[in-house]
């Protein structure tokens, strides 16, 4: 049988360091390793070219190299014969390896020495095993295959709508996978940021906190829309929170949500969701532990937010399938509510909204819930549907693909989170109630007209 | 490159004597790379050669393509620091040492134990590494240039040569 790349890209994880022999054109042979082999498909891979050298003059010229990778749990080693193709020095595959680099860089001390200069594409010709090496049985191994089978059983079982497919795909991935930190984000088209709206191992749960669009793991997942996976802890990928920079009268307060990690992470994943050719969101998981996730964890991910995104999709548009836009309110609201009056703030700047002096939510879902407390205000209703939401002309929402569900998710979980006297509750498909159990003021702070 | 044989420094002497992860790289008639690693070096008492052991069937293609022509290179790199030199030069097959098991036991042993702190076990390296006396194959290789490769930007330099 002829191996393909496949079958050995285990050995391509660096954990022992890849070398690589190349001839100069007067002949002369030259060897050294290399940082970083990046698996690409079943018939390529790439290697991280950091430093102009000799290896790189020889490729240049001759076209060809000799890559010996040897897997860390086997010792099993294998000779690649490689012909180069080309230098990608942005995009997908830069990013991705620029990522992985980075994580074993700080690994391996090289922090300040190692810089992605370009990722160098090479079509395997030959894979030849080494012959005298009796390689070591592999230690028993999680079976991501069959853990993406009970995934994705569990996902199709779920009938609960969009909120409860977020929380069967977390679940899956705690009972299956054995992941147990693990993040849910769509992303924000309008304003190029992902938001929380699920997870999983956090003290905080961090649901409504924002990842702008390219910044970290998973943002430059969702950007490039390629999965990303970081064996090792390093910095550069971390979440570190920039001071905020908004100023002037009426920029909100710490309109700010921290977004969960691990303060030890070592390993991370992260896999865009996508549907219609478009990225949705990303699904990521973090681990304590070095080398946590591998090639076939990738591909089991990879497959599940394939399966999520559409699962996402459809229980988006049957919440949308209601008949009548303007649902007859049965009895006028109960106004039974007493005691000190909630201050609900709105700062027009981001649409951010404070519930006395605590932060909730900004965005569509800040607005959102201005316009129900408004509207329960104005029409004495408490009830409402997806559909009014959508034509309503205050919020601007687009037709499709707005993710509305996702933001009355958001927003509810914000809620049960945030606040004792205001809560969503589901009354039917693409129906709602917001019950209120206090006296409401609103408060509506004009944009700075300083900006 | 010059064909002068070069004189290692003690320091490099040391170095390439040490446990370190070693590559053997040769060239066939139509210029293609051959690939190996090497088990042990031990420099010679003028420190102009280098004796060099490996697995015979691990190393064969390089073994087969150093027999006519006589091109390698070879590189040593000490895992846990990535101090890495590159040495050029030529190198003809000889008969094993007398004492060529225990040399490669002990560059094993030593090796073993200095990655160990790296996280990776005996039986891995054994599988790697471990060849009994009648496996192995010696090259003599006589270095001509020697190269800078710890890795950044000074990596490629020669060392000891004027530009």
């Amino acid at each position: 049988m002829t191996l393909d790349l496949d079958a050995v890209r285990d050995c391509l994880d660096s954990t022992i360091p890849c070398a690589i022999a190349t001839v100069a054109a007067d002949g002369t042979p030259n060897v050294t390793y290399v940082s970083h082999a990046e698996y690409v498909d079943a018939e390529h891979l790439a290697l991280s070219f950091q430093f102009f050298n000799k290896t790189r003059d020889n490729v240049l010229a001759r076209r060809e190299a000799l890559l010996y990778a040897t897997e860390s749990t086997t010792g099993a080693s294998y000779r690649l014969t490689l012909d180069y193709l080309r230098t990608e020095s942005e995009g997908p595959l830069f990013e991705r390896m620029k990522a992985r680099l980075a994580g074993i860089a700080s690994f391996t001390g090289m922090t300040a020495v190692f810089r992605l200069r370009g990722a160098d594409v090479y079509r395997v010709r030959a894979i030849e095993p080494v012959a005298g090496i009796t390689p070591l049985p592999k230690p028993p191994q999680r079976k991501p295959l069959a853990a993406l089978r009970a995934a994705s059983c569990a996902i199709a079982a779920c009938g609960g709508g969009f909120e409860a497919l977020l929380d069967a795909a977390l679940d899956a991935l705690d009972r299956h996978f054995g992941i147990h930190h693990a993040l849910l984000l769509m992303l924000e088209p309008a304003q190029s940021r992902l938001y929380v709206v699920a997870s999983r191992g956090y003290a905080d749960s961090g649901i409504g906190s924002e990842i702008a669009l390219g910044d970290g793991i998973i943002g430059v997942a969702a950007a490039q829309n390629i999965a990303i996976r970081i064996n090792y802890a390093t910095s550069d990928y971390r979440y570190v929170r920039a001071a905020t920079e908004l100023s002037g009268l009426a920029a909100p307060p710490r309109a700010e949500i921290a977004v969960p990690g691990l303060p030890d992470a070592e390993s991370q994943l992260a896999v865009p969701i996508v549907h219609g050719g478009e990225v949705r969101g990303v699904l990521y998981a973090e681990s304590p532990q070095q080398r946590r996730f591998g090639y076939d964890d990738e591909d089991a991910l990879s497959a599940l937010a394939a399966q999520l995104g559409l699962a996402l999709e459809q229980a988006q548009a049957a919440q949308d399938e209601t008949d009548d836009p303007r649902p007859v309110q049965t009895a006028a609201a109960p106004r039974d509510e007493s005691g000190t009056p909630l201050l609900v703030r709105r700062y027009a700047e981001d649409d951010s909204v404070f519930l006395d002096e605590d932060y909730l939510i900004k965005g569509v879902a800040g607005a959102i819930l201005w316009r129900l407390l408004d509207l329960r205000q104005r029409e004495g209703r408490d009830e409402f549907s997806n559909r009014e939401l959508r034509l309503d002309p205050t919020l601007r929402l687009p037709d499709v693909a707005d993710n509305l569900e996702a933001r009355l998710v958001l927003l509810s979980r914000r809620l049960a989170e945030r606040s004792d006297s205001l809560r969503i509750e589901k009354t039917g498909r693409g129906r709602f109630r917001l019950c209120v159990s206090r006296p409401v003021r609103l408060a509506e702070i004009a944009r700075s007209a300083a900006a | 490159m010059g064909e002068h044989a070069a004189t290692l420094s003690a320091a490099q002497a040391e170095f390439i004597q040490g446990p370190r992860s070693i590559f053997v790289a040769s060239r066939d008639a139509a210029r293609r790379p051959s690939l190996a690693r090497a088990i042990g070096a031990r420099v010679t008492d003028d420190r102009r050669g280098i004796l060099l052991l490996l697995h015979r069937d691990q190393a064969a293609p390089v073994l087969r393509d150093v027999e006519p022509r006589g091109e390698l290179a070879v590189v040593f790199t000490s895992p846990p620091t990535h101090q890495t030199l590159q040495l050029k030069g030529r190198a003809t097959r000889v008969a094993l040492p007398a004492d060529a098991g225990a040399r490669v036991r002990a560059q094993v042993d030593a090796f073993t134990e200095m990655i160990a702190a790296l996280g990776f076990g005996a039986p891995l390296i054994d599988a790697m590494f471990r060849a009994a006396p009648d496996a192995l194959a010696a090259l003599a290789f006589a270095p001509a240039a020697v190269f800078e490769q710890t890795p950044g930007p000074q990596a490629g330099q020669r060392i000891g040569e004027r530009p």
